[in-house]
């Protein structure tokens, strides 16, 4: 049995739950203690042989008594009518008997009391009235001396005015204590509702709160895999930059090794270079020794050979002397072939430093160490403005010395010489300078020959030379990366173009 | 003019020293040579030491110097007697066949009074020396001996 005081512990309890315990206790509660009594009034009745004062405890008690074995098969509000039913009989009954001094009042007071409990307030001041009722039904009787009380009564009960005052005591009092459960009753309702919404909304809570927690609990889960799914990111970066970083030691060490060769292969660049180095200075040192010291017993063939024709030129025949001749020229045309070979040579392994020169300056200094002999020879200059170029200008030199020299040789012969040095613009756009004299020329189809080492279009005792000039021209003008060529008509002249296109 | 004058020459080519002199003896002065055949030859004699300890006093008016010679060569010889306090007055000049801008620059940073590249063709060979001879031995004045 639930503690009748622990009402608001179950939400689901309603007030009728709550009169139900009610009315189970008042139930047990009035057997306990009307049954002796009954037990007792009835076996005084019948010792007093009153007979139907004894049946009439019984029948009274009666439905109390049906009430609390029927309990659970009857209705609640069938329950609680016999109840009060018999309070009302009981009450009546006192009214009756013993009139206003007796306990009817308050037995009425009690049923209103148990009427609003059981039932509600309207039921209460239903029953006020109709307590109201024997009361007034009663005292009009009793004032009518319709009836009398069986037993000695205080005088208060014989004034009409006392049994009104009671009733208006019954009334007042009544709705009194109607109204006041009432309210109470209202109390505990609303107590009990607003615990059933505190436990509805705990409820809630409870559902939201269990909500928030599946969902908490499922992010976890997420975060859970997250992780996972992270860690085993992480595991294949992880093996990825392993992998990545015994790539980079690999190249590292092949770069290393690289590294290496190249060091190996610069050392070796730089043991062939001084290899080349050493076979240049050789290179000097042979053409130096071949120029000194192939001169010097040339010088004394030369030299000797001049003196003992000196000595005995009085003594000897002219043919003799035709040989000493022969001799003498053939030691000076081989000193002319030594020196043209150094230049030559000379000048294939000098590198080229270009500047910025004016080259009609350049022509007209060559020209100067020509002074004499065209002084002599009457030779007839022209030399035209020709512009800046960036040359090597020693080589350069070269070049206009030996075509100036050509020139002047070849046009020894000619009775009005004439050399014309100039420049024209050359197909491509860059300078065409040319020398053109007048001299003995030479025939067009040996042309391809002029610039051969040692070749010669003429014989030596027509005009000196090696046939090496112009070789030494055209190898210097391919130094410059230009272009040269010849043009020659027999006894008219010859002219040489040249090109010098980065300059 | 001092007859006397006399000139060094310091050539180890017995040929070229024939030529020289046959040069020299046009205008006279082939007697007044005299020849040492090497670098340590031409120190001895210019001191004075070793085998011409005894020779006569007298610097001579100039020494013609060839520069490729055994033992002691040319420039060694220039820079002795440049160095010396006794013979740096006397007229130095280098008559060789190297024609190398080193020696070139080398001798003139020693002081050398004058560079003559021996001429390849003889007769130019010959009027070279005459005129060297001509113009040191006869013409220039000499330092005065100390």
């Amino acid at each position: 049995m639930k503690n009748i005081f622990s009402i608001t512990s179950n939400p689901n309890e309603t007030i009728q739950d709550v009169r139900k315990q009610l009315l189970f206790w008042i139930l047990i509660i009035i057997n306990i203690l009307g049954i002796p009594l009954v037990i007792i009034g009835f076996i005084e009745a019948l010792l007093l042989n009153q007979f139907i004062t004894a049946c009439s405890y019984l029948i009274c008690y009666s439905p109390i008594l049906l009430a609390a074995i029927l309990r659970n098969k009857i209705s609640y509000k069938t329950c609680a009518g016999m109840i009060l039913f018999c309070i009302y009989l009981a009450g009546v009954y006192n009214l009756i008997i013993y009139g206003f001094s007796g306990a009817a009042i308050p037995i009425f007071f009690t049923l209103l009391v148990f009427t609003t409990v059981f039932f509600d307030i309207k039921a209460g001041l239903k029953a006020v009235s109709l307590c109201l009722l024997p009361m007034v039904i009663i005292g009009f009787l009793f004032i009518q001396n319709k009836i009398s009380l069986d037993v000695s009564l205080y005088e208060v009960n014989t004034y009409p005015i006392s049994w009104f005052t009671a009733s208006a005591v019954l009334v007042f009092f009544g709705i009194l204590i109607i109204m006041s459960y009432g309210l109470v009753q209202k109390k505990m309702l609303h107590s009990i509702q607003y615990s059933k919404k505190q436990a509805e909304e705990l409820r809630e809570l409870n559902v939201q709160l269990k909500e928030d927690i599946s969902i908490r609990k499922e992010t976890e889960n997420k975060l859970r895999n997250l992780h996972d799914k992270f860690e085993s990111l992480i595991k294949e970066r992880t093996s990825e930059l392993e992998e990545k970083t015994g790539k980079l030691e690999k190249s590292q060490k092949s770069l290393t090794l690289l590294l290496e060769d190249v060091n190996e292969s610069r050392v070796e660049l730089d043991i062939a270079n001084k290899k080349l180095n050493a076979a240049y200075k050789e290179l000097e040192a042979f053409s130096y020794s071949v120029s000194h010291d192939l001169r010097a017993p040339l010088r004394h063939i030369g030299g000797f050979t001049k003196i003992l024709n000196e000595n005995i030129k009085h003594e000897i025949d002219e043919i003799s002397q035709n040989y000493f001749d022969k001799i003498i020229n053939s030691s000076k045309q081989m000193n002319q072939l030594i020196d043209d070979l150094l230049i030559f040579s000379r000048t294939s392994r000098k590198d080229v430093i270009k500047n910025n020169f004016n080259m009609k300056t350049v022509v007209d200094g060559t020209l100067q160490s020509f002074d004499s002999d065209i002084k002599e020879k009457n030779i007839h200059i022209i030399v035209d403005d020709m512009p800046d170029v960036n040359i090597d200008a020693s080589l350069i030199r070269q070049v206009w010395t030996n075509l100036i020299s050509n020139a002047i040789k070849f046009t020894n012969t000619s009775e009005n010489p004439e050399i014309h040095i100039g420049v024209d613009i050359g197909t491509d756009g860059s300078p065409l300078f040319f020398i053109k004299d007048n001299g003995v020329g030479f025939d067009q189809k040996y042309v391809g020959k002029i610039f051969d080492v040692f070749q010669r279009l003429h014989s030596i005792d027509e005009f000196p030379g090696t046939g090496i000039g112009l070789a030494n021209v055209k190898r210097i003008i391919m130094k410059h990366d230009g272009k040269i060529r010849a043009e020659g008509k027999i006894n008219e002249g010859a002219s040489f173009f040249f090109t010098l296109p980065n300059a | 003019m001092n007859d006397l004058k006399r000139i060094l020459l310091a050539e180890d080519d017995q040929q070229d020293i024939e030529l020289t002199l046959a040069a020299l003896e046009d205008i006279s002065l082939a007697n007044k040579i005299d020849v040492v055949r090497d670098g340590e030859e031409a120190l001895d004699f210019l001191f004075r030491r070793g085998k011409y300890k005894n020779r006569k006093n007298g610097n001579p008016a100039v020494v013609l110097l060839d520069l490729k010679m055994p033992k002691v060569d040319g420039l060694e010889v220039l820079k002795r007697i440049k160095d010396s306090d006794k013979l740096c007055h006397i007229p130095v000049v280098i008559l060789t066949s190297s024609k190398m801008e080193s020696d070139m620059i080398t001798s003139y940073d020693l002081g050398v009074n004058a560079y003559v590249v021996k001429p390849i063709e003889f007769e130019d060979f010959v009027k070279a020396v005459k005129e060297l001879g001509s113009f040191w031995a006869i013409l220039n004045e000499s330092p005065p001996d100390e």
